[in-house]
């Protein structure tokens, strides 16, 4: 497989505080990857790190390119949203793709036309008189018009509300990936888009504690519904974290005997919040 | 993508987010002007029919008659002199706040993460804003003084056939175009080489105001002359001005590129900026381009492209959010 980003001991320092330590990790073709992590963890820096905006010790390689040294190169290959919803308020939609046309080698107008087409954008229209939503249309039209490598997502539905949200990720799934691509994402709403990950990558405090194919994952990880009558014995196989849900318990396990458990409820693969959860508690206990 | 292009379509894009300072601006204040003009001539002939006094227009007209070609010359191109006075000093303000904003307007509205996105890099963002203020907005300014010129020409002529007389022997003949045109031009770059360093302080003072750039630019200088200005007062220095006098000398020339400038740094701390418009303008060109090759304005180079570098520096590894 083609790695496109690779990363060596790759750190990060503001002052005392360790934005990112170490990182090491490698991103292959065709990955769509959750990077997910709580406030302050370092998923922001990274992304920075990874877009050239930001200076940092260790190695950092984009598809062979040093990100910090050669940013605008590196800008032909990678596409990045930081907030899908802000373009500038004075800019035309004929204007915006002049500009990306006269200014991105491996944009399509054609193919941003077609997809302003499907929506009701006038060409004059300012961003101005925008809704969000809007703005969100003329914004993913643009970047999935470009034919680049790497697409880099930071936060991007942040403030949508939940149709513009889901509408976002079916459009990127359905209409963009085409497992030539990498795609990186981070959000807080984790639920939304564990569906389409491949990969996932967990960060706290600057480390990387999981990195994971969502299939091993699935195969590592699981859930089991036990009633109450067999709690101490689904107990005794040590779950990583245990609620409770409508009178029932629901456990997470880890590398535990499949077999035994199915007895003792049903089984299930666990969402991806409840697996953060559960693995930053494992490492404060760890 | 070749360098021009880019370059182009940044400076294009200049002109779309500031349509209104850079075109409307110099285009509305000649349309008030033109309507002064007219609705002053159209008020003082009604005026006339109605107090019955008689021939007022046309013996103004009569006097300029008799003027000689030579005078006649003087009048039109002191129109022109007059009239780019106007011009320039809006221009020297548009600019100031143009480039007070340019690095800083995409970081408030928080599209700047957007710009970055693209396969452009900072020097070239920096460099398009640049260009931009130096020489293309100058050169709409000169063809707007130069359209407003040739209407008031017009219009002159159209009073002058109503009066039975001559347009082409009284304006057109007399004035020239091309020398108003060469005028305009020089005082248009002339203006902004003296400006240079100002411009290099405000590009600097947007990229690395967190808030507020005006503020920034304008009390950071004042207060370093004031500090300077009370540290000589402290050794009974009280006439000690050279702080406020260099940059005020630069500004002075960017205001007024047409003023011969004289400044002489004795005891006293003279410093006077003489204009008078009875100069012929080949005399107002020689004078600013002698001025203007000047080690001031190497100094005010070399001042604006460390702060230009530094400006560029911020943009590129501070204004990242």
């Amino acid at each position: 497989m083609t790695e496109m980003i690779i990363a060596n001991n790759l750190s990060k320092s503001y002052g005392d505080f360790k934005a990112l330590d170490n990182v090491n990790l490698k991103i292959g073709k065709g990955k769509i990857v959750g990077l997910i992590g709580p406030n302050g963890a370092g998923k922001t820096t990274l992304l920075k790190a990874m877009l050239g905006l930001t200076a940092y010790d260790g190695d950092l390689s984009i598809m062979g390119i040093n990100p910090f040294k050669e940013r605008a190169k590196l800008m032909e290959d990678i596409c990045f949203i930081a907030d899908v919803a802000v373009l500038p308020n004075w800019i035309k939609v004929n204007e915006v793709l002049d500009f990306v046309e006269q200014t991105h080698p491996k944009f399509s107008r054609k193919k941003a036309e077609s997809f302003l087409k499907k929506t009701k954008l006038g060409v004059k229209q300012k961003v101005k008189s925008m809704s969000k939503g809007m703005i969100v249309q003329l914004h993913l039209s643009l970047v999935m018009s470009i034919e680049a490598n790497i697409l880099v997502l930071d936060e991007p539905t942040l403030g949508l509300d939940i149709i513009y949200r889901k509408e976002f990720y079916d459009n990127l799934l359905n209409d963009y990936f085409d497992h030539e691509r990498t795609i990186i994402i981070t959000t807080h709403q984790v639920e939304e888009v564990e569906h389409i990950l491949t990969d996932l990558l967990f960060i706290k405090e600057g480390k990387i504690v999981l990195d994971s194919s969502m299939d091993n994952l699935a195969a590592e990880y699981f859930e089991v519904m036990v009633s109450s009558e067999n709690y101490e014995d689904a107990m005794s196989f040590n779950p990583l974290q245990s609620r409770k849900v409508f009178g029932k318990h629901v456990m997470l396990f880890k590398h535990a005997n499949r077999g035994e458990l199915e007895a003792l409820g049903e089984v299930q693969r666990p969402g991806v919040a409840d697996l953060f959860v559960a693995m930053l508690k494992d490492e404060e206990v760890a | 993508m070749s360098l021009i292009n880019t370059l182009k379509a940044l400076i294009k894009r200049e002109f779309w987010e500031h349509r209104g300072a850079f075109v409307k601006t110099p285009i509305i204040i000649s349309i008030v002007m033109l309507v002064l003009i007219i609705g002053g001539y159209l008020t003082s002939l009604f005026l006339v029919e109605k107090m019955g006094s008689g021939e007022f227009t046309k013996q103004g007209l009569q006097e300029l008659s008799k003027f000689s070609q030579d005078k006649l010359a003087m009048f039109w191109s002191g129109q022109i002199v007059s009239t780019s006075l106007i011009f320039i000093f809006v221009l020297f303000i548009v600019m100031f706040f143009y480039i007070l904003g340019s690095l800083y307007n995409d970081r408030k509205d928080q599209s700047i993460l957007f710009w970055k996105s693209l396969p452009v890099s900072d020097m070239q963002t920096v460099a398009s804003k640049l260009l931009t203020a130096t020489l293309v907005v100058p050169m709409v300014y000169t063809i707007v003084v130069m359209l407003f010129s040739i209407a008031i020409m017009i219009f002159i002529s159209i009073v002058l056939l109503v009066h039975g007389f001559s347009p082409i022997d009284l304006v057109w003949s007399p004035s020239s175009l091309l020398q108003g045109f060469l005028l305009v031009l020089t005082g248009v770059y002339t203006q902004m080489l003296w400006a240079l360093p100002i411009y290099g302080w405000l590009i600097f003072s947007s990229s690395f105001s967190k808030k507020r750039p005006f503020l920034f630019a304008v009390f950071v200088p004042s207060g370093i002359a004031l500090g300077w200005y009370w540290v000589n007062m402290l050794s009974f220095k009280f006439t000690d001005f050279t702080m406020f006098k260099k940059p005020l000398y630069y500004l002075g020339h960017s205001v007024l590129p047409f003023a011969s400038g004289v400044v002489s740094d004795g005891e006293q701390g003279h410093f006077s900026f003489d204009f008078d418009d009875n100069t012929l303008p080949s005399e107002l060109i020689s004078r600013m381009l002698s001025q203007v090759i000047s080690l001031e304005v190497l100094y005010g180079m070399v001042f604006a492209s460390i702060f230009i570098a530094i400006a560029i520096w911020i943009r590129r590894y501070r204004n990242t959010t």
